[in-house]
């Protein structure tokens, strides 16, 4: 992204693509294909992301790379296991069959000899050096380096020295906003002028979470553990794209947004000509834009009915769009070939695509602050699942920690750069006892998002309202939530790491009376792969919601646990305490 | 509202009395009441590690029986524990601690068919090729002890006993125990009195606390431990190993069936009730400890981390049951050190037995709460998992 740095290296999972190869990806436990779903970072399959990767370059052979086309992948075991546990839910061990301690037995040792996992290198040498752990000391960290964190980092430093910003990303910035080609330009001479001033930008460095006697972060590209001291932390971690639930939701080249832009404007994939966009709330029109003008055909499918002003812009561009969407099933073997879309009163369409991209609700990406085990609401103005804070992203009156951008519930692009600038200023006055006020700025931007975003003006009054008095709520604005579709629920994917269908939740709660998130997680497995429940768990809840009835706030959520990532013993093991 | 029988804590030991209960006397109205969810103290976070090896008869003898009823608890509940018998393996570097294997072999273990095989230096690496040993005098190979998904008994006995008519109240705490002339009048819940003939206390690492708010002192001292998953790999390491050099303080590791590396070390140590918070120290020592012994793991990666509670007692064995200077309709089971998930079966059964039949068991009489004021200790010396 920086002219004069040279580009880095490609993913091995942008390389894979370009060789036409799909299904790089297993689910950890039954070993089904998988694509890339939310590819968040560059150099992503180095540390797996939010994705469900399994791809450890640390511990891959060329005989492991070779496996990776879909004919081998499985096996005969794997294989045997899914079509047992397809008739017999999640729970299948617990079926008549496996409580016969013999027949238990035979099976778990066969389970064991043919686990779908390499096995790490197996050489005996002793270790006796680590990677250098890195220090990071300075007066404010801001993790996340989009619009939000790169917005407040300017703001900062009129009166402030020592900023360093850490991103995910080997190199730019941020996920969204960077992508798009009305904000991209903006973003790189920010990224640039900042750099110049002295602000320390740290790529490829991603916020690992809030240990008892420190905080670590982790630089995946060296493998180094990275040390925070700082006085102030800010969160601007942004949001993400929750995969909707349909038929064949699982099938590779089934992706977010966000991943879409990468590819096509980040690594210039051209092979993705022609696709689904599965769409819900969110800023999907520069998004349409942009893609449009790489040449993207793209078809939109709403769950609901479309909103007017996107309607309008739709028509006016002569993108096709399908709204009240009953039904939607992909097909496909490597990726997915074509999809059939059944609207209400059952007319079908089937459309041959490249790939399927999804943004039904997006989500803030609050995995980091969630380990402060702060208070949740429940709005679905806001995304779902929001961390308590005030409108200025204080989430404690004497915690030195802030919540800014999407990362703290949705806001609409056109307005995150001066959200940005309002929490700065309420940091700098607050902290530092510096700056311009942020009242009145705050309450123009506020009277800006009443006129065009009402929900999302109510909702964020809301929360801060709740914020003030201590109390959690819930709001559901949702008739239809804009990511579930009708289907057969045996085909629908809720879980992608572990294989939990939409079925095994429904036989969970008809069956066995399960429903808060804590036992589902320990029934099922839910939530415990490599995305530790950030794709999952939010689905989840609404299918238990929607069966149930009963309220997100009982339902649930499970704790949220250090790494963000997976962090290598290596690096962790030269941590100097 | 009124129970006949409520239970403090809905931890396995707690949901195993309940379970056991409800079976004996299916009319009595019983209640377990959890501050958070099933499963919230230490019952979810263990090890989730059963042994018969232990170097007390008392708790060998309990364990033998404890493991044979979680063998066949799937029959019992209707839901699989998992079980995957892969041993445990100690690995000694000093000469008095091998002769206190040797004499606890000979003293006990032989007496009840706990098996060990003592394996030279050669047969460890031989039989365990990733193992970077060290100095090592000898490993003691325990083939009887194994691993059970511990998440699979705790929820196993809460759902059985609530399709058995029994109650349980998640997040809703017991703010303290009433007491009226002398016996138990109920519980406190949310400033209201709850009648209850009886109220056993399974609250886990709480439980010295509340049983403090009533005058009662526990020898109990709760100790933080942290624990780890790394990402799955093929299986490899099939016994859990316990690394005894002090300069591993204490490291032990193993491979869960699913193929996630799972160990922790002692360290730091952290005595009393503290959030379930994790530490850096912990994170590099345990990565140093575990390359050292294994170096093929050094590359892979952390997944998950978190904390629970040992509910460590004076003598390191739990306490069940009550004394008769207590008030009337009060009991315990509590202090099971870092072994209660794997004594749950055997505790519920007995303590139903006690508190519906008023029998006390032979095995159940050493653990007995007066055994601190009359000197019969139960000096258990193995605590790890
Ligand atoms: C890291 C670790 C590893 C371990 N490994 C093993 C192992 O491998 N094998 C093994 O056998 N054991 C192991 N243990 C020990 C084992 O987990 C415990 O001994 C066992 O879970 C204790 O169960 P419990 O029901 O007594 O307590 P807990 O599970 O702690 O349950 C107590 C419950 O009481 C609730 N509570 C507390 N106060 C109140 C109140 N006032 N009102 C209502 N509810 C209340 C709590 O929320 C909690 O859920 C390990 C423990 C730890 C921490």
């Amino acid at each position: 992204m920086d002219g004069d740095d040279p580009p880095p290296p490609k993913p091995l999972s942008i390389k894979l693509l370009e060789n036409e190869v799909y299904a790089f990806q297993k689910s950890l436990k039954f070993k089904r294909p998988r694509g890339l779903r939310n590819l968040t970072w560059w150099g992503s399959e180095r540390i797996n992301l939010k994705t469900g990767y399994n791809i450890n370059p640390n511990i891959v052979d060329e005989e492991f790379l070779d496996e990776i086309k879909l004919e081998k992948i499985g096996g005969i075991t794997s294989k045997l296991v899914w079509i047992m546990r397809r008739r017999l839910g999640a729970g299948f061990y617990h079926n008549t069959l496996f409580r016969n301690s013999l027949i238990w037995k035979i099976f778990s040792s066969m389970l064991t000899k043919f686990l779908p996992y390499p096995y790490p290198d197996m050489s005996q040498a002793p270790v006796d050096k680590y990677p250098l752990q890195i220090y990071i000391d300075c007066d404010v960290l801001i993790v996340g380096g989009g619009l939000t964190g790169l917005t407040i980092a300017e703001e900062l430093s009129k009166y402030i020295r020592n900023i360093v910003v850490l991103d995910g990303d080997q190199k730019g910035f941020g996920g969204y906003a960077a992508f798009l080609d009305s904000t991209n330009r903006n973003l790189k001479n920010l990224y640039n002028k900042l750099r110049k001033k002295g602000v320390k930008i740290v790529n490829g460095g991603v916020f690992q979470g809030f240990l008892e006697d420190g905080y670590i972060a982790y630089k995946y590209d060296t493998n180094q553990t990275i040390r925070i001291d700082s006085d102030v932390i800010i969160i601007a971690t942004g949001s993400y794209e929750i995969p909707p639930l349909y038929e064949n939701n699982d099938i590779p080249m089934t992706i977010s947004l966000t991943t879409l832009l990468k590819l096509v404007m980040g690594y210039s994939i051209t092979k993705l000509k022609k696709g689904i966009l599965i769409g819900g709330m969110g800023d999907l029109i520069p998004a349409l834009e942009t893609l449009k003008k790489k040449g993207v055909d793209l078809f939109l499918v709403y769950r609901n009915k479309i909103p007017e002003k996107l309607r309008r812009f739709l028509e006016e561009k002569g993108i096709q769009y399908y709204e009240n969407v009953y039904r939607i099933s992909s097909k496909g073997r490597e990726r997915v070939e074509y999809v059939t879309i059944v609207d209400e009163k059952g007319e079908t369409l089937n459309i041959e695509v490249d790939f399927v991209a999804y943004s039904p609700i997006v989500a803030p990406d609050k995995e980091v602050v969630a380990q402060l085990g702060i208070k949740y609401v429940f709005d679905t103005r806001l995304g779902g699942y929001v961390p308590m804070h005030n409108l200025y992203g204080e989430i404690g009156p004497d915690l030195n920690f802030y919540i800014a951008g999407s990362a703290g519930g949705y806001i609409p692009i056109e307005y995150i750069s001066d959200y940005a600038i309002i929490t700065a200023r309420y940091i700098l006055n607050k902290i530092y006892g510096k700056g311009e006020g942020y009242e009145s700025s705050a309450s123009t931007l506020m009277n800006k998002i009443k006129e065009t975003h009402p929900e999302i003006y109510e909702g964020l009054n809301s929360l801060d309202a709740a914020y003030r008095n201590n109390r959690s709520y819930e709001f559901v604005g949702w008739e239809k939530p804009p990511n579930i579709f009708h289907g057969d629920p045996t085909k629908i994917f809720v879980c992608f790491d572990m294989d939990i269908l939409y079925s095994d939740l429904i036989h969970m709660y008809k069956d066995l009376g399960i429903w808060r998130m804590e036992h589902i997680k320990r029934y099922s497995g839910l939530g415990t792969g490599i995305c530790q429940g950030r794709d999952c768990q939010l689905n989840a809840s609404i299918i238990i919601n929607n069966l149930s009835g009963k309220s997100f706030l009982d339902i649930g959520r499970f704790r949220a646990r250090f790494p963000v990532i997976p962090q290598t013993l290596i690096s962790l093991a030269g941590v100097e305490t | 509202m009124k129970h006949d029988i409520t239970i403090v804590g809905g931890g396995v030991i707690g949901l195993s009395i309940a379970y056991y209960l409800k079976k004996k006397a299916p009319d009595l109205d019983i209640a377990v009441y959890e501050a958070k969810y099933i499963g919230y103290g230490a019952s979810t976070r263990n090890g989730s590690h059963i042994r018969v090896h232990f170097w007390s008869e008392p708790n060998v003898v309990f364990a033998i029986k404890s493991r044979k009823m979680m063998l066949s608890l799937a029959k019992e509940t209707g839901w699989n524990p998992t079980p995957y018998i892969g041993g445990y393996l100690w690995l000694i570097y000093d000469e008095d601690t091998y002769q206190a294997y040797k004499h606890t072999n000979r003293d006990i273990w032989s007496k009840y068919g706990v098996a060990v095989e003592f394996l030279d230096p050669e047969e460890v690496i031989e039989r365990y090729p990733y193992l970077n040993p060290g100095k090592l005098i000898t490993g003691v190979l325990g083939v009887q002890d194994g691993k059970i998904h511990h998440d699979f008994v705790t929820y196993a006995y809460a759902y059985k006993f609530k399709n058995m008519g029994g109650k349980i109240y998640e997040y809703t705490p017991i703010n303290s125990i009433v007491l009226e002339e002398g016996r138990i009048r109920g519980v406190d819940i949310g400033g209201k009195i709850i009648e209850s003939e009886k109220v056993i206390v399974a609250a886990g690492a709480w439980s010295k606390s509340l049983m403090e708010s009533i005058g009662i002192t526990l020898p109990l001292t709760p100790s933080r431990k942290e624990l780890s998953v790394l990402e799955p790999v093929n299986f490899f390491i099939k016994p859990l190993i316990i690394d005894m050099r002090p300069s591993s303080r204490g490291l032990y590791v193993c491979q869960t069936p699913r193929g996630e590396v799972m160990g922790s070390v002692d360290y730091p140590e952290v005595q009393g009730v503290y959030e379930f918070n994790n530490t850096i120290k912990y994170l590099s020592t345990y990565a140093r400890a575990v390359i050292r012994l294994i170096p093929a793991l050094k590359y892979l990666r952390v997944l998950r981390i978190w904390s629970g509670d040992y509910n460590v007692s004076a003598d390191h064995s739990h306490i069940m049951g009550r004394d008769d200077e207590w008030p009337d309709g009060l009991y315990v089971a509590t202090g099971y050190s870092g072994h209660g998930f794997m004594m749950a079966p055997y505790t519920g059964l007995l303590m139903s037995e006690y508190i519906i039949e008023d029998k006390i068991h032979p095995d159940m009489e050493p653990f007995l709460p007066t055994r601190f004021k009359e000197g019969r200790l139960v000096k258990e010396m193995m605590v790890i998992g």
